[in-house]
């Protein structure tokens, strides 16, 4: 016994060690980094400064950076309330498919592999205001009122770039969800049929149930996805006009590498690292509370 | 235990969010000192192989170069746009500092000069120069590569601006090329009824939004003066400004740019919509003339900026378009590497200028190398128009605000600011307010 647990001691310190080291070197210690230069003034050509929580003072003061939070938060209940459902509806309808189940898998994966910069590009031709084909289409339906200046108008723009980070993470949700219900058992679902359940019944009342524990997982996932969304926002508009369809990640960019204000930038990514662990615990919460329910 | 796991599992996940950043870590800018006998300049440039035809003569040159001086390695690193400013910051922080790199004037020096990476050219570069002397250059010119009055890079090529017509939009619609403001706005109000918009000018990143602020504020004689001051007093609030920025308003109000300015900013976006014949003017500059095709080209016919009602100076006496990049030396190589520093800048800034100069590619501010170009040979038929239309009304270059910004975060905001006065976000009150709140600000900083 005492063998064993000598062998796993080494097990232990040759598999966890080496890892943990990387982990320690590459994302603690960056981490305490980063919190350091949010404290400095520091524009990475001349040493930083010393300046105390002065960055995130100077933030909280910084009418941008609310419509910026205003934003993210906006984003993620979008992204939430528009992926997650529509994941799951589309993962089972992909799973009662009888023919051609493996090419509409790959439809739906489809979004995932294509480059988010590639994707936000498609749709700043789509929604060009002047010649794009949505404004295309509404004139040709006889819907002019309903024209917008897509990627201009500072109420729409917000919504605009949401649409491909949407499109994206619709893909990757229903993926996820689609090997989710391929796990409920199959004598569940065929019993539920021989008992006249319809479609619509054996999904909310057996699907959605037992994949809920998948669902959480998209959700996490989801969330931590839209703190690090970039590459929508500034393909498309650059996160303007001003902050208007930025996000925290954008506002991070700009404040650090256009602005060439490394310290505030790093308060905002100290700013989104809280976030991000304040989600996580409490959809983590939540999943906790809901399986005590249950 | 769970709760535990649970807990570090999500503070872990998390933690990797701000990772990003820190990769950046300090150290003092220090310079190659070459790789035994040889000494390697490394370059940050626009120059990457198939990317336009100025790429491949620079690289061409550049293997030439080698072979002739086998002692002198030349690393050229291509980075695309605006960038090069985030890729030079972070080698700076990373203490990789490269030995010399393409860079935006006056303003976009200053934190660099300021922090000692940049120094005085006069005696280390011009004096020693067997191509380029500091005579050469205009005033206007060595002022866009200045800090401080000290010569702080070399400057590189000139942009030419152009406002001009569609002739055949115009023709149709039976009107005059505008010369005022007011037969401007009709225009604009004749081509809207037709489903053209008036003008390309849209604003994407304060592209090329910032450039026609500009150019509204020098039809004022106090206009000059105050971007010739903006470096020192940072004053948005004086009568040309705001006056600028209230016509900006106006143009928006009035239809005269195009619906989607985000979509349409930007310079090939810019270009493409005039090309297009969506719109019916076009205000671009030499850098995107390689977007206009030959029969537009032929159709278009430039025209002064149409003069603002109390205007106090021709427009066609002026246009924006003073040095437009220029080559930022690291002082610490011109002390290291002196002799290979002198014989690369004279190659990029001599050698290689002629060279795009003559087949069109770009209008040097060096007059040595300009004198030497023929007009009439040039390959570009947009540029010699504009040049032709530059020497028939000896237009001088105007100052610019965007560049007497003092530094990169005022600049920044300043170009954010504009994409929302053309956008509609903010009219042209709270872009004066903005503005000045941000200069204050930054004021308050510098102490």
């Amino acid at each position: 016994m005492s063998h064993l647990r000598k062998h796993k001691g080494k097990a232990f310190l040759g598999f966890v060690v080496p890892t943990l080291i990387l982990y320690t070197v590459f994302v603690i210690v960056s981490i305490a980094i980063s919190f350091y230069y949010s404290l400095t003034d520091w524009n990475a050509i001349t040493p930083p400064v010393f300046a105390g929580f002065k960055n995130y003072r100077n933030l909280l003061r910084d009418t941008d950076f609310w419509i910026v939070i205003m934003n993210t938060i906006k984003q993620l209940a979008v992204v939430l309330l528009t992926s997650v459902p529509l994941g799951l509806v589309f993962s089972y309808l992909i799973f009662r498919t009888r023919k051609m189940f493996k090419v509409y898998r790959f439809v739906a994966f489809l979004p995932v592999i294509l480059s988010a910069s590639a994707v936000s590009l498609m749709f700043t031709l789509v929604f060009n205001g002047d010649f794009g084909p949505v404004n295309s289409v509404l004139s040709f339906l006889g819907l002019e009122e309903l024209r917008q200046n897509w990627l201009s108008d500072p109420n729409i723009v917000l919504f605009t770039v949401m649409v491909p980070m949407v499109y994206q993470s619709t893909a990757i949700t229903t993926i996820i969800s689609l090997a989710g219900i391929q796990m409920v058992p199959d004598d569940v679902l065929e019993s539920a049929m021989i008992d006249g359940a319809s479609s619509v019944r054996m999904f909310v009342n057996i699907v959605v149930p037992m994949v809920k524990n998948i669902t959480f997982t998209n959700i996490i996932l989801m969330t931590s996805n839209v703190f690090k969304s970039f590459e929508h926002s500034y393909v498309m508009t650059w996160g303007g006009p001003g902050v208007r369809s930025s996000y925290l990640s954008v506002y991070l960019y700009q404040e650090s590498f256009q602005k060439l204000n490394f310290g505030k930038g790093s308060a905002v990514a100290i700013i989104v690292l809280s976030f991000a662990l304040l989600f996580s615990v409490l959809f983590n919460g939540v999943r906790r509370f809901r399986n005590r329910e249950d | 235990m769970k709760k535990r796991k649970r807990m570090l599992s999500a503070a872990l996940a998390a933690a990797m969010c701000v990772s990003l950043l820190a990769g950046c870590g300090a150290g003092g800018g220090s310079a190659d000192s070459g790789d035994g006998e040889k000494v390697t300049i490394k370059i940050l440039s626009h120059w990457s192989e198939g990317a336009n035809e100025e790429s491949d003569i620079a690289l061409q040159m550049f293997d030439d170069f080698m072979e002739e001086n086998p002692d002198i390695i030349i690393e050229n690193e291509a980075v695309m746009g605006d960038e090069i400013r985030d890729v030079v910051a972070t080698r700076i922080a990373a203490g990789e500092t490269p030995d010399i790199w393409q860079f935006g004037c006056r303003g976009s020096l200053v934190d660099f000069y300021n922090s000692g990476i940049l120094g005085d050219l006069s005696s280390s570069y011009f004096a020693k120069s067997g191509k380029v002397s500091l005579d050469n250059y205009t005033q206007a010119t060595l002022d866009g590569v200045s800090v401080d009055d000290v010569v702080c890079a070399v400057p590189k090529y000139k942009a030419v601006g152009v406002f001009m017509c569609n002739s055949e939009l115009f023709e149709k619609y039976n009107l005059d090329y505008p010369e005022t403001w007011e037969e401007f706005l009709h225009c604009g109000e004749v081509f809207r009824e037709n489903g053209i918009t008036p003008t390309n000018i849209g604003s994407k990143g304060g592209n090329p939004s910032h450039f026609w602020h500009s150019e509204l504020i020098n039809q004022y004689n106090a206009g000059v003066t105050d971007i010739e001051n903006l470096s020192t007093n940072l004053d948005f609030t004086s009568e040309a400004f705001v006056k600028a920025a209230e016509r900006c308003q106006e143009m928006r109000d009035k239809g005269m740019f195009s619906d989607d300015v985000t979509a349409t900013g930007d310079w090939d976006p810019s270009i493409a919509y005039y090309n297009e014949g969506l719109s019916a003017m076009c205000y671009t500059f030499s850098f995107a003339f390689e977007g206009i095709s030959d029969e537009m080209v032929e159709k278009s016919v430039i025209i002064p900026v149409p003069e603002l009602p109390d205007a106090e100076r021709d427009t066609s006496t002026f246009m924006q378009g003073t040095v437009n990049e220029c080559y930022a030396v690291n002082q610490e190589s011109m002390e290291k590497k002196e002799e290979a520093m002198i014989k690369v800048l004279d190659l990029i800034s001599h050698d290689l200028i002629l060279e795009c100069a003559k087949k069109g590619l770009l209008v040097s501010v060096d007059s040595s190398i300009q004198d030497q170009v023929d007009l009439s040979r040039l390959e570009s038929p947009m540029l010699k128009k504009a040049l032709e239309y530059h020497e028939e009304h000896q237009t001088e270059a105007s100052p610019m605000v965007w560049q007497n910004l003092p530094a990169a975060s005022l600049q920044a905001d300043y170009q954010s600011y504009l994409d929302e006065l053309w956008s509609g976000a903010i009219n042209a009150d709270e872009f004066t307010e903005k503005c000045q709140k941000m200069c204050d600000d930054y004021k308050s900083q510098q102490g």
